[in-house]
């Protein structure tokens, strides 16, 4: 089967594959909207329990994240199991997020060994910073990009700021870096699906 | 090449591989940046041991790994230069480095900034990002052994004795860059000579 194509018809046969790449990357978001307000929620709650009552657990609020972690364990399987292909940017994706969780578990497993508990939030900001400016740069997604370096602002200011506010911080950069990109990308997600559904 | 030319499906794909094969040609895929970084890391994990085996000074060693940025910069604004396209996959390279780039100076500036004891852990650990996830995405198996290398080493380094973390990091330097930068650099070198 040996077609003849121009040049243009060459490149709308490539860009078509781009799109096609594009909508199964565009998710829902739904990760992020889910992680951006369990963060919100236990950084908030950790800050009014140790400032405003003095409170000795009120880190313990944390272990929100192991149910989040579970509920993330049972969505993507879900999602996989619906999933016909595989696109290269869904397998950086991927390697890009086993870094993202094997970084965070050391970063916190490292800093409570050595008790730098100071260094806590800005470690974790610095972390926090990286998988959503690739995220944002793999999926061309300007809030995502913004969101990520927003996020290594955070952890700069962290050298001025006391550590009871620090906790503040992790709450802004849930907001910034995952929640309202993670509400553009369901904003896109619903648009695209929508232009399909009509094609 | 005019826009009206036909292009067979064969030709279409002849182009695209032409494509790929120029975007393998860069500083970053053919293995140079990390012969580079991978060196850089080994000669300052070295000479701090030097330094502290010996009892010796010769001021920060490691602010020289702000200079592998320099060929780092060069190559790529020689190659904006001389190509009329940059491929995804280097772009996200790039954007990687400069991640990985922003995060190490904002941890070892915090870190020195209160004195904050052992950052070797965490740098370790971020040595493994981009190699990891470049490792990843290139489905590099080197790289993502190398990246496997940091993560182990950085655990082991919260054991150590400062002497040895520097080792641990030379040796970081060596598996995560420098020996996958060479196989990369020779798998170029074979490429380019069936290409002539």
């Amino acid at each position: 089967m040996e077609q003849a194509m121009n040049t243009q018809n060459s490149l709308a046969l490539i860009e078509e594959m781009i799109n096609k790449a594009k909508n199964t990357f565009s998710e829902s978001g739904t990760l992020f909207i889910l992680w951006g307000f369990v963060i919100l929620i236990c950084s908030i709650t950790q800050f009014i329990g140790q400032y405003f009552f003095d409170h000795k657990n009120a880190a313990a609020i944390w272990m929100l994240t192991w149910v989040a972690s579970i509920l993330q364990i049972f969505y993507l399987r879900k999602l996989n199991k619906n999933k016909a292909v595989r696109t290269y940017t869904d397998d950086i994706l991927k390697y890009m997020w086993i870094t993202f969780i094997i970084c965070f578990i050391l970063l916190v497993f490292i800093l409570i060994f050595q008790k730098s508990f100071i260094s806590i939030v800005p470690a974790i900001l610095v972390v926090y910073g990286i998988p959503t400016f690739l995220s944002g740069i793999i999926l061309k997604f300007k809030s995502l990009i913004i969101g990520g370096v927003c996020c290594w602002l955070l952890a700069a200011l962290c050298v001025f700021t006391g550590w009871d506010f620090q906790q503040l911080y992790i709450a802004a950069a849930g907001i910034i870096a995952w929640i309202i990109p993670g509400f553009n990308l369901r904003k896109k997600f619903m648009i695209e699906n929508a232009t399909r559904i009509i094609q | 090449m005019a826009e009206t030319d036909n292009f067979s499906e064969q030709e279409s794909l002849k182009l695209i591989n032409e494509m790929i094969g120029k975007a393998k040609k860069s500083y970053v895929t053919k293995g140079i940046a990390s012969i580079v970084w991978g060196s850089l890391i080994i000669f300052c994990g070295i000479v701090n041991w030097v330094e502290i085996r010996f009892d010796k000074q010769f001021g920060d060693v490691w602010l020289l790994t702000f200079f592998a940025l320099i060929p780092q910069i060069y190559f790529s604004i020689k190659e904006k230069r001389s190509k009329n396209f940059i491929s995804h996959n280097e772009t996200t390279i790039n954007y990687i480095w400069i991640a990985f780039t922003v995060s190490m100076f904002i941890t070892s500036f915090y870190f020195s900034r209160f004195r904050l004891g052992d950052v070797s852990p965490l740098i370790m650990m971020l040595f493994a990002v981009p190699t990891f996830i470049i490792g990843g995405m290139t489905k590099f198996q080197p790289m993502i052994l190398g990246g496997i290398f940091c993560f182990v080493a950085s655990i082991t380094s919260m054991f150590t004795l400062n002497e040895i973390d520097v080792l641990l990091m030379a040796a970081c330097g060596l598996v995560a860059w420098l020996i996958p930068g060479l196989i990369l650099w020779n798998k170029y070198k074979r490429g380019e000579v069936a290409h002539v």
